[in-house]
């Protein structure tokens, strides 16, 4: 093997080199090689030029069919405005709740405690209900065992 | 003022525009818009496919990129690289598409891409051959994270060198060349796995 052969050979394996194939092969169908134009200026013109025709020219009741209206169907803008009026209105609901945890957050350790059952410091008082077989305890000690 | 010729290499226009702003004269600005967008056009559009795998959804987001470049400088903000700030601003938009109403309500799947990926003068053995193959190479895409898809669509989509990818990316070239390494192997073990398709 000379040179020109070492250089020339591939330096992937096999495996790759058949990936490598495939995701040129996809992107070379998917990525256009030319984008359709954008031109703002023209955008700003034509909508400028329709808005003063607008104003300048007396209303007709014809349409004209060459007209095509960049303007959102007054249909779907209504329901879009309906939409909304009900995500401001949920927000409005949830802000409120929401001050109105806070507020009982704040409030609740001001708040006067419930009456609770006394510590039993004594703990030959209490015997414990549930066990069955309580420990004795062991008897305190007497003048008389001494 | 002075402005450098338009390079052909997609890293070297990323200085060129740097004083492109409101002291232009309208038709300045027109010509170097339009030149960005020769120049950088395909990469947005690129980067933008390589998040959602649509054309269309592509298509929108480049328009609105571009759009929105021209509306900065309308307003007389000046931007030093706008190369970068096209990529980060096509980034956001596409980012934000995710979280839009329209994506979460569903979106169809595309499709075009059975007829776009289907060869022309091939029989319909080889044809079916290729779209599965192609078919799985975007199953494979959308298992990807964004961040590594976009590698592979700079590489294999526009033949950038690791070096512009990094550059155009932000990212170091051992990060590119680890990435796009691994993701390689792994569309080699899946295609391995489904069986043989000819190149």
């Amino acid at each position: 093997m000379n040179r020109q052969e070492y250089l020339q050979q591939p330096t992937l394996p096999g495996d790759e080199l058949h990936a490598e194939h495939w995701l040129r092969e996809f992107f070379r169908r998917l990525i256009p090689q030319q984008l359709p134009p954008v031109t703002p200026w023209d955008r700003k013109d034509t909508a400028s030029q329709a808005v003063a025709a607008a104003l300048t020219q007396p209303h007709s009741c014809v349409e004209d069919a060459s007209y095509q209206s960049d303007a959102i169907p007054v249909q779907s803008s209504a329901s879009a405005s309906l939409v909304s009026l009900r995500v401001v209105w949920s927000r409005l609901v949830l802000l409120i709740t929401i001050t109105l945890l806070g507020w009982l957050l704040l409030l609740v350790p001001w708040l006067a405690p419930k009456p609770s059952a006394p510590w039993r410091l004594d703990p030959r008082e209490g015997i414990a209900r549930d066990k069955p077989n309580p420990v004795a305890l062991p008897q305190p000690i007497t003048p008389s065992m001494r | 003022m002075k402005q450098q010729p338009l390079g052909n290499s997609p890293g070297r226009g990323t200085h060129t525009f740097a004083m492109a702003g409101p002291r232009r004269s309208e038709a300045d600005q027109r010509a170097t818009f339009d030149a960005l967008y020769q120049q950088h056009g395909r990469e947005v559009w690129s980067i933008v496919f390589a998040r959602w795998l649509n054309a269309d959804i592509a298509n929108d987001i480049c328009q609105e990129t571009f759009l929105r470049l021209w509306q900065q400088w309308q307003q007389g903000e000046r931007i030093r690289n706008p190369r970068a700030w096209l990529i980060r601003v096509a980034r956001n938009l596409a980012e934000d598409y995710g979280k839009s109403a329209f994506q979460r309500n569903g979106t169809q799947e595309p499709e075009y891409l059975a007829s776009t990926l289907a060869g022309r003068n091939e029989g319909p053995t080889e044809q079916l051959q290729r779209q599965e193959a192609l078919a799985l190479v975007r199953r494979f895409l959308e298992e990807l994270t964004p961040a590594d898809r976009e590698i592979l669509t700079l590489r294999y989509g526009l033949d950038y060198t690791i070096e512009q990818i990094a550059e155009a990316l932000d990212i170091h070239v051992s990060a590119v060349h680890m990435r796009l390494t691994r993701a390689r192997q792994r569309l080699a073990a899946r295609l391995r796995q489904t069986g043989e398709f000819s190149v």
